[in-house]
């Protein structure tokens, strides 16, 4: 049995048993007290039933969202310490994101749950501790904003919370690019996967907020507000099934002062005569999430590359399937480090660069 | 033609003819039926006359009693509770009685209920404790409160089901909801269409299940947030969920609809629900092909994206488009319509004055055959023959130029094709099955 294994309980039989009996009030707030108020906290025998039936009762929207998920969660054995496995091939690289600009967050590594961090109303929170008795389907941790503070009475509870239904999952034959060098591959990508989307809830004095992480993949929505682009990826790149492959080196869009030059290798991106180096964030070398290393303003700034082409070709490809040369590729750069709505993405076109 | 479509319709007029459009919710000078029940809830209030203030109600009224909605369905399922209880507290009515002092009408609210305007009154004590009472000339329909929420429906007595259901109601899109929903694949063929409150007070649906068309009735006991109809063989409740996360509407009364539609179905004579749920799939601009994704997801890029952006109906006018082999030809052209706007504007509004507009029609012929529409949304140009839908979409590029929005700009050469460069045929029989034809500008 693995460390984080053990801390997480096993108590999910109960996690399916009877509604809970009418609590008083102030018998919950000395429950919660008391798990906050260790450094390594712990629910106090039998009683971890009652911290999840109230665990947002001032947020009755949120502690539904909580009362539904556990359930079928526990039943569909969804448990948060098996994502990685849940995602395979890209534990080591993928990173979830949120546009909430209450919790959001870049990215946090999948490896070890305890190493996860987020940003709350603008201060940095780390997972501090799983509270011992908590369930494995919706772990519940310390959050502070380091190790060796005292707790702060916030908690924190995770669980996966899927994709929207997923009926437009046909039989469409999808182009199959290359599984090998590739994260996107048809057999683990079609269908539901309940760990597509998380949700975060934050608890302090009762109150809770929520925040959904989708995991950052190419059918993300890390621009929940700028349907085209999240359009654009849905139609290029259904599933992750990139129809489009970039073959050439050299990119400009001369208008906006930026070059691009992309290869096996190194992808680099110019921005008003700066270099940035791309430094792969998730996915293959020519698609998927980068951030930029240099020595400008954009420096460690995001960004997600897509390569796009005829339209008429991605019919042709669901038939015959064969490489299409891409003729545009898509720059999209976050406007800050994190990813916090969208008002300052900038979405960038790309040409291939015509010999002379 | 629906008001709700009349209004749409409206807008686009306004944006593409640059005509004065009546803004329907607006305050009429002359005093207006809905003055009665302001005067009414005035008085009640002033005197705390709680029969007076009941019979100010609309019922069915959605109400907060002791922190939780309930839908009344007359005055004497509320004749136990004091002026006090039924607003929520002394001090919330003291508020609103104050704030309605010197006043003779509520503020604007919603675009209609049922047809008729909506007004509003409220009262605000602190963030946790407000209250919003929401009427029409029909009287009040619905009483909010922040620190109120939704009861646990048991409608399925499963605990998953319920579970669902109860967040669901949480998310509930049912005000400005118009949209078909289909389902093709899990079951025989279904189809949800859904009419907002200001066509229907509290919404309404029509709705085929596994085939069979049902004639449903709204108990009017139910939530608009979890709405139960009935056929007499069964009961289903129809939920219309948001996803988390996502922005549905970019304006008063204009809003995207959810993309899935859920219905859970009781058996007359059982006490539980049939096992799960039946799902049904936004159909224009997410669902039109429910065989082909790649299909869906191109309509959904050329629709979703240019219906934020600017109308461009003006634009079409005259232009024509081909394909390669001579199937399918579509030209666009001003035509001359007559809309009597009295006879489709909620009673109450003095709408702008009827007569001829001029409007775009689309017409396109297909294997010899000609249909017309009028493309009132530029973007869900929609031609019907029969069963067979056709579906045109327009699709440039969205680093034209021609698409003037901030982040969507053009390299500034030859590489962009115009939005309007050329048009796709989504060509749906009634199993579903779609064709796909390409045709491009005719210069």
């Amino acid at each position: 049995m693995n460390k984080s294994a053990r801390l997480y309980g096993f108590a999910l039989a109960s996690a399916l048993s009877a509604a809970a009996q009418p609590v008083m009030a102030d018998e919950i707030d000395d429950l919660f007290t008391a798990i906050t108020s260790e450094y390594v906290a712990q629910i106090p025998k039998g009683e971890t039933r009652k911290v999840y039936d109230n665990f947002c009762p001032k947020n009755p929207d949120i502690q539904s969202m909580i009362d539904y998920y556990v359930r079928i969660n526990a039943r569909d054995k969804n448990h948060m310490d098996e994502l990685t496995k849940r995602l395979p091939g890209e534990q080591n690289v993928t990173n979830y994101v949120s546009s909430n600009y209450m919790m959001f967050s870049r990215s946090f590594p999948l490896k070890d749950w305890n190493y996860n961090s987020i940003v709350w109303d603008g201060e940095p929170m780390k997972f501090y501790s799983v509270i011992g008795g908590s369930w494995r389907v919706a772990p519940i941790f310390n959050v502070a904003p380091d190790r060796q503070a005292k707790p702060t009475g916030r908690l924190l509870m995770t669980f996966a919370i899927g994709d929207t239904y997923n009926l437009l999952d046909t039989d469409t034959p999808l182009y199959q690019t290359d599984c090998k060098n590739d994260n996107f591959c048809n057999d683990y990508l079609k269908g539901f996967n309940p760990f597509r989307k998380v949700l975060m809830i934050v608890r302090e004095n009762g109150m809770c907020i929520k925040s959904v992480y989708h995991a950052n993949r190419v059918d993300n929505e890390y621009t929940e507000n700028d349907v085209i682009s999240r359009n654009e990826l849905r139609l290029f790149a259904p599933h992750g099934n990139f129809r489009f492959e970039i073959m050439q080196k050299d990119w400009a869009n001369d208008s906006q002062g930026i070059k691009g030059s992309f290869t096996y290798d190194l992808n680099t991106l110019t921005i008003n005569g700066v270099r940035y180096k791309m430094i792969p964030a998730n996915g293959p070398w020519n698609k998927s999430m980068w951030y930029l290393k240099g020595a400008g303003e954009y420096d460690q700034k995001w960004l997600y590359m897509y390569p796009i082409g005829n339209i008429d070709d991605i019919y042709v490809s669901s038939t015959h399937p064969k490489h299409h040369r891409a003729d545009k590729v898509v720059v999209t750069i976050f406007g800050s480090r994190t990813i916090a709505g969208n008002e300052m993405v900038r979405r960038y076109v790309l040409y291939p660069v015509k010999e002379k | 033609m629906k008001i709700s479509k009349f209004l749409r319709l409206s807008f686009s007029l306004c944006a593409a003819s640059a005509l004065v459009c009546a803004s329907y919710a607006e305050d009429g000078e002359k005093p207006e039926a809905r003055d009665a029940v302001f005067a009414k809830l005035s008085k009640a209030l002033e005197t705390d006359n709680r029969d007076l203030f009941l019979s100010a109600l609309r019922y069915p009224i959605k109400i907060c009693i002791n922190g939780k909605y309930i839908r009344a369905t007359s005055a004497q399922t509320l004749s136990d509770y004091s002026l006090d209880q039924l607003l929520g507290s002394q001090t919330l009515k003291q508020k609103i009685r104050s704030s309605m002092a010197g006043r003779n009408a509520g503020n604007d609210y919603e675009l209609s209920y049922g047809g008729d305007p909506v007004f509003s009154l409220d009262a605000y004590v602190s963030e946790s404790e407000t209250l919003r009472l929401n009427y029409t000339e029909k009287g009040v329909y619905e009483i909010n409160r922040q620190e109120c929420v939704m009861p646990k429906l048991n409608f399925c007595n499963n605990p998953e089901q319920d579970d669902l259901i109860y967040m669901q109601s949480f998310q509930a899109a049912w005000r400005f909801n118009s949209a078909v929903y289909e389902n093709f694949l899990d079951h025989n063929y279904s189809k949800l269409v859904t009419i907002p409150i200001y066509d229907a007070a509290g919404g309404g649906v029509e709705l085929t299940l596994d085939g069979k068309r049902l004639n449903l009735v709204r108990d009017p006991s139910s939530f608009d947030e979890a709405p139960i109809y009935s056929d007499g063989s069964a009961e289903y409740m129809i939920m219309l969920p948001k996803e988390d996360g996502v922005l549905y509407c970019y304006g008063l009364g204009f809003c995207d609809a959810v993309s899935y539609a859920h219905i859970f179905v009781k058996k007359k004579g059982s006490v539980s629900c049939e096992p799960g749920r039946v799902v049904l799939a936004e159909k224009m601009e997410l669902n039109f092909c429910p065989f082909d994704q790649i299909a869906n997801a191109e309509i959904r890029l050329f629709t979703q994206g240019f219906n934020h952006l600017s109308d461009e109906t003006g634009k079409l006018q005259g232009k024509s488009y081909a394909d390669d082999n001579g199937r399918a030809s579509l030209r666009f052209e001003p035509r001359a319509m007559n809309i009597d706007t009295k006879s489709l504007a909620p009673k109450g509004t003095d709408p702008e004055s009827s007569g001829h507009y001029r409007v775009t029609a689309a017409e396109l012929v297909l294997d010899g055959k000609t249909l017309t529409t009028l493309s009132e949304e530029l973007h869900a140009i929609l031609f019907t023959d029969g069963d067979t839908e056709i579906r045109a979409v327009l699709e440039g590029d969205y680093d034209s130029p021609a698409v003037n929005t901030d982040h969507l700009v053009c390299a500034g050469d030859s590489s962009c094709n115009q939005p309007d460069s050329r048009i796709v045929l989504f060509v749906r029989n009634k199993t579903g099955i779609c064709e796909r034809l390409v045709l491009a500008l005719v210069k």
